[in-house]
């Protein structure tokens, strides 16, 4: 079983076979990239058959020469040479195929065939070494010949099983041979059954099975180690996937963080050295901007070690038969004083009946605060937001909707992207962590809900959380 | 040469703020601000800066992008360029300089060095012309 990777091969010289890269063919057909398991075993085929170059090349020479001695040199030269022929014919084909790279189906079709050919010419070389060897010995019981043909079929079935298509090939020419070989003894002596040249042929057929259950079994061997090989791919893959997340995002939270910590130090520097000594209001200017970034700082930290907590599935809630209703009643009332302050009215348009979920309750006031603080964000002066609930396809779904500037269309990413605003379009893009609404998401998420929006640019967006119905 | 007017681009505002106090009151250069890369290649030509002070993560268009484009005007193929920076990977800071900028300011910075850390590297550039 060859192990190694074919990406690791040197490229040698340009080969005779190589086709063509990406052209189109003449019959207009546009190439299709190559099955990747189908290349491997190509690859694979061709390079166990190199690296064996030799030790076929000696057990040529080994069987030539015993044949020549034993039986006839005619027959083992012109054997010996049709070898050599097939040999050379696959050698270079098999070089073609392991320096070939970012192949087609088309052309790993076409090496398959050539591939087949070379072996199937060889196969019946040795099949008709086999048969002269078999007819110049006459009707005696042939060791020589069909032991060459069973070490022949075994050799083949441990080193060609990676296309199965080679390996039936060979193992019909080679079969072919061993059977016709007592079957022409059996058909020239017509002896009767107790002949040992029955057994001869009885024996046959028993060594025969014996050689295809020894392909059968590398073959499902071969196939199981390259199923082990792509899911280890896979799963490395994946893991290196969540591991680029990881550290995009632990590079952009440094850079978060160190933005508002920027203005903290640089402010209280310019006061403690004295800059503003004879300018009380820029002095006061300076507090209010360490003091603004110290807020946004712990907000932010807040907001990540939330987030955290969320994803590392140690979240906890504290899951209880909740009317939404109330929660949404609850989130309009912790906001009212802000939305007063705007001039923006906050209109509840609850179902009458009580719309039941099994929830965290603290969980789903945070995600409607956080939708609430959205719209009014957005919203100017004066302004109403609007909070209606109904039962949708078994999900209780809160909307909450603003007339403020709408959302781009397109903008998703951005909406529910970690650090990531859509511009409210007055310059207060300092507000907020850009957090929020992933924060939403990932809570909703966990409670087997979603969160979705749909806005129209200049006339106002409508955000709409749903959860599962409880049973009643 | 002397060092005058700096052109400093930051998409946070408090930050605008201190870097302004800290270029035109510590430092006595004379200053333009924007907030986003679109605004600084509209400023820039008209106010004809001898130093790019730039951040480098901004939305839309980062900083690396602005100093490219405003590579391609000819009036500013040579103006020297400063970034400032709170991200952390020192091969994408090496890389900057690399191309040729002219210093890194590593966030958070301290306003009262920043005018000394700007006309130290402009004078090494001067100086190496």
């Amino acid at each position: 079983m060859v192990d190694f990777s074919y990406h690791d091969i040197a490229p040698r010289l340009g080969s005779v076979f190589a086709p063509a890269r990406r052209d189109v063919r003449p019959n207009g057909h546009l190439p299709t990239p190559v099955n990747p398991r189908l290349e491997k075993r190509l690859k694979d085929f061709a390079h166990g058959g190199l690296c064996l170059l030799w030790k076929r090349q000696s057990m040529y020479v080994f069987v030539s020469l015993l044949a020549a001695i034993y039986v006839s040199p005619a027959l083992a030269l012109v054997s010996l040479l049709v070898c050599q022929t097939a040999e050379v014919f696959d050698f270079f084909v098999s070089r073609a195929v392991v320096n070939w790279r970012n192949g087609t189906q088309q052309e790993a079709l076409r090496f398959r065939h050539l591939l087949l050919l070379a072996s199937t010419l060889n196969a019946s070389a040795v099949s008709a070494f086999a048969i002269g060897f078999a007819l110049l010995e006459g009707p005696v019981p042939h060791q020589m010949p069909l032991f060459i043909l069973f070490a022949s079929g075994l050799f083949a079935a441990v080193n060609n099983h990676q296309v199965p298509r080679i390996l039936l090939a060979r193992l019909i020419v080679y079969g072919a041979a061993f059977l016709f070989i007592p079957i022409f003894d059996l058909w020239l002596v017509r002896p009767p059954l107790t002949s040992p040249l029955w057994l001869q042929f009885a024996t046959a057929i028993f060594v025969l099975y014996f050689v295809v259950e020894c392909a059968q079994i590398f073959l499902r061997l071969y196939r199981e180690n390259l199923d082990q090989l792509d899911t280890l791919r896979q799963e490395r893959d994946r893991a290196q996937a969540a591991y680029d997340v990881k550290s995009k995002f632990v590079s952009t939270v440094s850079h978060e963080l160190r933005t508002p910590l920027t203005s903290i130090s640089g402010s209280l520097e310019l006061l403690g050295n004295g800059v503003f000594k004879t300018q009380p209001d820029k002095a006061e200017q300076m507090l209010d901007i360490a003091r603004r970034n110290c807020r946004r700082l712990g907000a932010l930290i807040n907001d990540l070690l939330d987030l955290q907590k969320l994803e590392s599935d140690k979240a906890d809630f504290r899951i209880a038969r909740t009317d939404m209703n109330e929660v949404a009643e609850q989130a309009v009332q912790a906001i009212e004083s802000l939305a007063l302050k705007k001039d923006i009215t906050i209109t509840c348009d609850l179902s009458r009946t009580a719309l039941f979920a099994e929830v965290d309750e603290a969980r789903m006031g945070q995600v409607l605060t956080n939708l609430l603080s959205n719209a009014l964000k957005f919203s100017h002066s004066p302004s109403e937001i609007i909070v209606t609930s109904a039962v949708v396809d078994e999900f209780v779904c809160i909307s909450v909707q603003d007339h403020g500037v709408g959302i781009p269309d397109g903008s998703e990413e951005i909406v529910f992207g970690r650090f990531t605003q859509v511009d409210s379009g007055d310059g207060r893009s300092q507000e907020g962590t850009g957090l929020g609404l992933s924060i939403a998401k990932t809570i909703v998420e966990q409670h087997g809900g979603f969160i979705s929006y749909k806005s129209t640019p200049g006339a106002g967006t409508t955000f709409t959380m749903g959860v599962p119905l409880a049973d009643s | 040469m002397a060092l005058k007017k700096i052109l400093h681009v930051d998409d946070d505002q408090d930050i605008r703020t201190i870097t302004q106090m800290s270029l035109e009151m510590v430092g006595g250069f004379e200053l333009q601000q924007c907030a986003s890369g679109k605004e600084a290649l509209i400023v820039a030509p008209q106010f004809q800066p001898d130093l790019l002070l730039l951040d480098v993560m901004m939305p839309e268009m980062s900083g690396e992008e602005l100093w490219h484009k405003l590579m391609e005007m000819p009036e500013f193929a040579a103006t020297p360029a400063i970034f400032m920076t709170a991200k952390v990977e020192k091969s994408f800071l090496t890389h900057l300089l690399v191309d040729g900028a002219l210093a890194i300011v590593e966030k958070p910075f301290d306003p009262m060095e920043l005018s000394q850390q700007i006309t130290e590297a402009w004078t090494a550039h001067r100086n190496a012309a």
